[in-house]
């Protein structure tokens, strides 16, 4: 008998103090970032690392002042870089889908197509640049043109693949109620490539992001991409950190919008992951 | 030869859909080999000829791989076969149709759709209109017993629970002729058993013509009027075995321990086990 009760009290003496830290890992998150930012700023203070190389916090934090609110002129790059990737990613989604869809569901045009597609997907779509540019001049659409095809490939395979994955008994069940060829794609092939699509999309995404980059390091008088090689060029490397910071927000951002749109249009994606921890 | 399947019922089918009659005639079927080896066609049904009366609720058993489910999908329409037709109250079946629904072993619902839009599905895709989609579908879910689950999703749902979707799902069609392949297979003994109840107790309310593949010979004896035993592949009629136990069957306490059923159990049993010797 007393055993069981020392046993108990010892459980419930050790429990409290691991909640409590369980509670704290926010709070130590947060305490790590300062911990950082302190130390880099007193090595950049100290002269111990080169401030062209990695300027202090405090520097980019005045950059940052300057190009959001006293001369604005970050807004026009962040309008360009924005209109590059939403054209460019609108457009791959909009032939990427449907193509995938008649892709994964037509067995003659898979035979047909899907050596091109293959070939284009693994040639690095930089090297289109140069033709995309002799084509549609040095203006915004050849980088609209770069961002799609970076992000299309991602899309339209993804997209077939979910096609193609769809559980064939589901298919057959639907055949059992008889439901016709495109009763089956609308209700059963679609809904279940979704998740498919999601996935797709998302890779597109990562990849537009850095065709955007890339279009404007090759040629461009605006957008985000230029500012920072136009400061990397002046040595003006504050600003040129603000500029890949706004890119990294952008990137995170991004991220986490798809993971909420996830959320919202695939609800029983995330239930069943639950059920299943 | 046809075999012909005895009618233990002599009750009318309430009002609603009339019951099936199915007549398996000299249905054979053929599965091509694979092409990469060049290999021989797999005879999976060889001649079998069954007749059912309407209101029947007959099983078929038999060894693994002997064409049980290829023999359903044949009723159901989903599979042509190489020789031989199935007629349904005197029209042959061609393809699905509307007035048969099966269910199937793994339920195949569909994940995205919550419990009262899977029980819907089968009469969407039929054309009704969905008020009376919703209707039905919420009639038949109180029918299995799922009152109070229509917003969950099948992830959150437990086996048994999915199986009841299933059979919801096809009893809101009102079929004339309902399929079972396997429905309790994958349930673990107290969740089936609980599955045959309930089964029972649905039948007897509208007594519709059901055929129904299990590999259980408990089961089948159980929930049957009549027990097809096929042999291996290539599947044949071994015997018709009408079970003259009396109705409703989940009103006989521990049915099972009846001496007659012990009977039919071990009749079964033994063809079963004939049938286990390899034959080619």
């Amino acid at each position: 008998m007393a055993q069981s009760v020392s046993l108990e009290l010892r459980r419930t003496k050790a429990a409290p103090r691991l909640r409590g830290l369980a509670d704290n890992y926010r709070l130590l998150g947060a305490a790590l970032l300062v911990l950082i930012l302190a130390v880099w700023e007193t090595v950049t203070r100290l002269g111990l690392i080169d401030p062209l190389i990695l300027p202090a916090p405090t520097a980019i934090a005045a950059a940052a002042l300057k190009v959001f609110v006293q001369t604005r002129e970050i807004y026009p790059h962040l309008w360009v870089s924005f209109q590059e990737g939403l054209l460019g990613f609108g457009l791959a989604v909009v032939v990427g889908v449907p193509l995938g869809l008649v892709l994964g569901r037509s067995r003659l045009f898979r035979a047909l197509f899907e050596p091109y597609v293959m070939a284009l997907y693994s040639t690095p779509q930089v090297a289109f640049f140069p033709l995309l540019i002799i084509a549609l001049g040095i203006g915004l659409w050849s980088k609209v043109a770069l961002v799609f095809f970076g992000a299309v490939f991602s899309i339209l395979i993804n997209t077939q693949a979910g096609v193609i994955n769809t559980d064939r008994r589901m298919i057959e069940m639907a055949r059992s109620f008889t439901a016709s060829e495109l009763t089956i794609f609308r209700k059963v092939i679609l809904p279940a490539s979704v998740p498919f699509i999601i996935a797709g999309m998302r890779l597109g995404l990562g990849r537009a992001l850095i065709m955007v980059f890339v279009a404007e390091l090759f040629s461009a008088t605006e957008g985000i991409g230029y500012m920072i090689v136009r400061a990397g060029a002046l040595f003006d490397t504050p600003k040129l950190f603000v500029g890949v910071l706004v890119m990294t927000l952008a990137g995170v951002l991004i991220s986490e919008g798809m993971k909420r749109l996830e959320h919202r249009l695939v609800p029983w994606l995330s239930i069943r992951e639950e059920e299943t921890r | 030869m046809v075999a012909q399947v005895g009618s233990a019922l002599s009750q009318p089918a309430p009002d609603g859909a009339r019951p099936a009659a199915v007549r398996i005639d000299n249905v054979s079927h053929e599965f091509p080999g694979s092409r990469q080896r060049n290999a021989l066609p797999i005879r999976a049904l060889a001649d079998v000829s069954v007749d059912v009366p309407p209101q029947t609720f007959v099983s078929i058993v038999g060894p693994s791989g002997c064409g049980k489910t290829t023999l359903l999908r044949i009723v159901d329409g989903l599979v042509i076969p190489t020789a031989g037709t199935v007629w349904i109250d005197g029209a042959p079946v061609t393809g699905p149709a509307r007035d048969r629904a099966m269910v199937f072993q793994d339920a195949d619902l569909l994940p995205w759709r919550t419990t009262l839009a899977n029980v819907m599905f089968g009469l969407e895709v039929h054309g009704a209109p969905r008020a009376r989609c919703e209707a039905k579908a919420r009639e038949a879910i109180a029918r299995v017993g799922l009152e109070g689950f229509e917003q969950h999703y099948p992830g959150q749902l437990s086996g048994g629970m999915r199986q009841r979707v299933g059979l919801a799902r096809a009893l809101s069609t009102d079929p004339r002729l309902l399929l079972m392949d396997e429905p309790f297979g994958a349930l673990d003994a107290q969740t089936r058993e609980a599955m045959q109840e309930e089964l029972l107790r649905l039948w007897e309310q509208d007594q519709k013509t059901v055929v129904f593949i299990t590999h259980s010979i408990d089961e089948a004896v159980l929930l049957s009027d009549v027990v097809v035993v096929m042999t291996a592949r290539p599947g044949t009629i071994r015997e018709v075995i009408p079970i003259e136990l009396p109705r409703p069957r989940w009103r006989e306490e521990d049915l099972r321990g009846d001496p007659r059923f012990a009977e039919y159990r071990r009749r079964i049993n033994a063809l079963l086990h004939e049938s286990r010797q390899p034959t080619e």
